[in-house]
């Protein structure tokens, strides 16, 4: 990761130092497969060795997810020629002169369904909106909501919970020093359903409210009730708080999977207790980044799995995460197929396709989520679907970020860079170039940013091991494990189609010079291959802003190369498709074409 | 690369746990012999509370509330029962305002749930109970034949397993006329509401379709009987190797449950049809790794559903439409070939 790798976080230098250099096996327990990978250092930098994939045991018929656990570092034994398990099945740990062995374990964990999460709080705007955006944080599904300016009375809330049957319930409401009494009640009324509960299926109660409460609340109701304990995440009125409970609710969630998935112990303690959800690793290392960076912009990452849609932005370190997993590539999208909203989905289209040839589509993916577009149909309908949910996730997650970091009544993301982008369907896009429209399509950035790609999917392994071995992190991220898309510039103003909007001008490292000049309703690429940097000047017309400080005023970055080299979009924020079908294919193909093809 | 194994023609022993979300009462012993359409197990799955403040019913202090509840956790209460007291001069009282049954008593607080009929969950196959879950149902096994599905609209039944030929719709009438009774039918297209509507109002006990139309799916779901859909949504030509497999099923008797498809817990919809024990063929792993002579089915278009052998592995092969995966050539029957990515194929047997 060219940019930001280079300014490594106090306490996290020096990366080409490496006075005691650990190996580290990384295993990702997923949904449909266990992966495992072996870092070690090649010649004083920590590389990725090798990496091993077998089915996930967690479920039926095997329901023990140890045997694919074993399974995954036997078949990566083989493929590196290394002995990690001894003849008894154990882990060799540290590692032996003899080379065997490894001195590091860390691991995520994605199997299992999402976490079922009741959140409650006094007002719906306030506290619980709060709660809805904390349970959004981790890898849950569909949310019961409790508070107290419901219609619902306490006899039918508590219905409600066990009807939902929640693995873990967020309370949430009044200020620090604010309301006590009626937090209380709310408490109450979840303590009474978790009591209709049999013992060892009642949900843990995460308490993120009044903290003045927090003994009267042990007094009387934690003999009956497993209760954690968070700083309030909402303080006040008018600011939210996630810092700690954000970690609070991944620690949750790994113990409650724990308790729900068999065989994760052994892991568990080779990993001191630090298994990882997979729903923060991406928020781990996007963290990390931010806190290498320079605190005026913010680091963004994106991850479009099968199961969800992950975004993760960090604010000079403060992470907002928000795990989708009704945005999934192969989740069940049903919901898609309502008229209104497949329009919406359609209108991403880059060519003709029956509709109900794509319904279809839609929901085979649901049933075969691994599978892969194998028509140019199938492929313009995967890339119309996930510039569809890049879109929705990032219009979700603009409302999680903090009133400080967003533009007020702007519908576009804040300046971020770089932008980290996980996931098969876009690794696996036929040209870079689309993978990069996809993106941009989706994000809509603003300004100027970088798009790093994560081609290996590694992002999440890398995440895990940041928080104990932040050199192997830095090391790897900064190797050609990941791909440096290229330097986007986003100019963002209001006037019409065609009329020049900025003046730019590349000088490399030759001192070539490349002039261009940007109409409103275009995108176009200079080329500037990895590795190699140049000038970029910005002459920004009819009071454009290119993120240097504000509208009309423009300057000179130092850019870096990459795939598509240096784009600069100019076709509005937010991007506005021609309303024609015929003309927004043809439009598709000129943007391509722009990239690269 | 590893790719999912399902069943479409395979002897084997079948193993499937039928439990309550919620406690209730087990209807089963260990040992017994059940059909697939037995109830194993019921309770009330969907509880309604009523909350009774026995303090300010009685008038009195909370502290000395409980003193005067008369009824312990768990008794069954009629609706105008005394709960608590009399207290006082007015001999006050509180009366349950239902039946049901108190199951909670918290300070001050007696909560009734409320009497309602009972759910239930049936085996979902023919077999023997071989364990039960306190309070919340039983482990049936058996030995049989397993067809498995992709979707399901959450009903059971049992009914003799009989194949539309062709042309269904055309053919639904006649087919009513002639011995679909108590039938699980297999019907290979079925391409409007109306074809669906018609087969459901035929005396049949079930439907297996090869493929759903998107636009069904709501009419599928709001049938009285089991649907499950076999290979995917759209309009799917049916392929001849799958209709050659299914034909082992011909008038057998077999239990259709099409339960939703759950992909955490990989419950599946599937008919079964039982053969004695010992005749078990040897059972792949849930996932395993494809290789050439594997029996193997298309997940994608344009071969969706379509049942082929590898014949051979390839490295990372450019798609159609650009895309680079590995890749495997398949034949399928009719010596028709096509290069298929890996991650578009399942082993089927």
């Amino acid at each position: 990761m060219p940019d930001s790798a280079q300014n490594i976080p106090e306490g996290k230098k020096n990366p080409d130092l490496m006075v005691d250099a650990r190996s580290m096996l990384v295993i990702n327990v997923g949904e449909i497969i266990t992966r495992a990978l072996l870092f070690d250092s090649v010649e004083n930098r920590y590389r990725l060795l090798g990496q091993a994939a077998v089915p996930t045991t967690a479920a039926a018929p095997v329901e023990n997810a140890a045997a694919g656990i074993r399974s995954s570092i036997l078949q990566l034994q083989s493929i590196i020629g290394r002995r990690l398990l001894n003849q008894n099945g154990t882990l060799i740990s540290p590692s032996t002169t003899d080379g065997s062995g490894v001195d590091q374990v860390a691991a995520t964990l994605s199997a299992g369904p999402p976490l079922k999460i009741a959140a409650a709080g006094l007002l719906d705007e306030v506290s619980l909106a709060s709660a809805k955006k904390l349970a959004r944080t981790t890898f849950s599904g569909e949310m019961e909501t409790i508070s107290l300016n419901t219609i619902k009375d306490q006899a039918a809330q508590i219905d409600a919970i066990l009807q939902f049957l929640p693995d873990l319930v967020i309370v949430a409401g009044g200020t620090d020093q604010g309301a006590a009494q009626s937090v209380l009640r709310l408490f109450e009324t979840v303590h009474l359903a978790c009591k209709l509960i049999p013992v060892e299926e009642r949900p843990t109660v995460l308490f993120a409210g009044n903290q003045n409460l927090r003994g009267e609340i042990i007094d009387r109701f934690r003999s009956t009730l497993d209760i954690q304990f968070a700083t309030n995440i909402r303080p006040t009125m008018d600011t939210e708080d996630f810092s700690v409970s954000q970690k609070k609710i991944a620690n949750i969630s790994r113990r409650i999977q724990l308790k729900k998935i068999h065989g994760l112990v052994e892991l568990d303690d080779w990993t001191n207790g630090r298994i990882v959800p997979s729903s923060s690793v991406l928020g781990n290392i996007i963290q990390f980044l931010s806190e290498a960076r320079t605190p005026k912009k913010g680091v963004l990452g994106i991850e479009i799995g099968a199961s969800a849609t992950t975004v993760a932005a960090a604010f000079s370190g403060t992470l907002t995460i928000s795990v989708f997993p009704e945005l999934g590539l192969g989740s069940d999208l049903t919901y898609l197929l309502e008229p209104e909203t497949f329009d919406k989905v359609t209108r991403w289209l880059s060519m003709d396709v029956p509709v109900d040839y794509m319904q279809a589509y839609i929901l085979n993916k649901h049933l075969y989520p691994s599978s892969i577009p194998a028509t140019p149909d199938d492929l313009a309908i995967e890339h119309a679907l996930t510039r569809y949910l890049i879109r929705t996730a990032i219009l979700k997650n603009i409302e999680a970020l903090s009133p400080n970091h967003r533009n007020s009544g702007q519908k576009y993301f804040p300046p971020v860079e770089p932008i980290l982008a996980t996931g098969s369907v876009l690794s696996q896009a036929p040209s870079k170039a689309q993978t990069l429209l996809m993106l941009l399509d989706g994000l809509q950035p603003v300004g100027a940013t970088t798009f790093v790609l994560d081609p290996y999917q590694s992002a999440a392994a890398l995440g895990a091991a940041a928080e104990i071995n932040p050199t192997l992190t830095v090391q790897v991220l900064d190797s050609n494990a990941f791909l440096h898309m290229g330097t986007v510039i986003s100019p963002v103003g209001e006037s019409k189609t065609g009329t020049p909007i900025l003046r730019a001008e590349l000088i490399d490292g030759d001192g070539h010079e490349t002039r261009v000049e940007i109409k409103q309703g275009t995108i176009l690429s200079l080329p500037l291959a990895t590795g190699h940097t140049a000038q970029l000047k910005l002459h920004p017309l009819h009071k454009y802003d290119v993120g240097m400080g504000g509208p009309g005023i423009g300057g000179t970055l130092l850019v870096k190369g990459g795939e598509s080299g240096i784009v600069i979009d100019g076709r509005g924020r937010p991007l506005t498709l021609p309303a024609n079908v015929e003309e927004r294919y043809e439009m598709f193909h000129k943007w391509l074409w722009a990239l690269g093809g | 690369m590893l790719a999912k194994v399902s069943y479409i023609c395979h002897v084997t022993t079948i193993r499937r746990k039928r439990i309550l979300r919620l406690p209730g009462k087990v209807l089963v012993r260990k040992g017994q012999n059940v059909d697939g359409i037995d109830n194993i197990a019921e309770g009330n799955l969907a509880p309604e509370h009523v909350i009774l403040d026995i303090a300010s019913g009685l008038g009195v202090p909370r502290e000395n509330t409980k003193l005067n509840i008369l009824n312990r956790k768990s008794a069954q209460i009629e609706q105008g029962d005394i709960i608590a007291g009399p207290v006082g001069t007015p001999k006050r009282v509180v009366r349950s305002p239902c039946d049901g049954r108190i199951v909670l008593i918290q300070e001050h607080l007696v909560i009734l749930e409320k009497w309602s009929e009972p759910s239930t969950i049936k085996a979902g196959l023919p077999g023997e109970v071989v364990e039960l879950v306190e309070n919340r149902g039983a482990v049936i096994e058996t030995t049989g034949i397993i067809l498995q599905g992709v979707w399901g609209n959450g009903n059971i039944a049992s009914g003799t397993f009989r194949s539309v030929p062709d042309n269904p719709e055309e053919r639904a009438l006649d087919t009513k006329e002639k011995s679909c009774q108590d039938s699980i039918l297999f019907v290979r297209q079925c391409k409007s509401q109306t074809a669906l509507a018609a087969f459901a109002a035929l005396p049949i006990h079930g439907l297996i379709l090869y493929s759903l139309a998107p636009a069904l799916i709501t009419h599928a779901m709001q049938l009285p009987i089991p649907v499950m859909v076999l290979v995917g949504f759209g309009q799917l030509e049916p392929d001849q190797k799958t209709l050659e497999l299914l034909t082992a099923y011909e008038e057998k008797k077999i239990t259709l449950n099409a339960e939703s498809w759950d992909r955490y817990t990989r419950n599946l919809p599937e008919a079964v049809y039982p053969v004695p024990a010992g005749e078990e063929e040897k059972t792949p792993a849930e996932g395993a790794y494809l290789a050439p002579y594997q029996q193997v089915r298309a997940l994608c278009t344009p071969h969706i559903g379509k049942i082929g052998l590898i014949e051979k592995l390839v490295g990372p092969d450019t798609l159609p439409n650009g895309v680079r995966a590995p890749a495997a050539v398949v034949r399928f029957s009719g010596g028709n070939k096509a290069c298929l990515p890996l991650a578009n194929l399942e082993i089927v047997v």
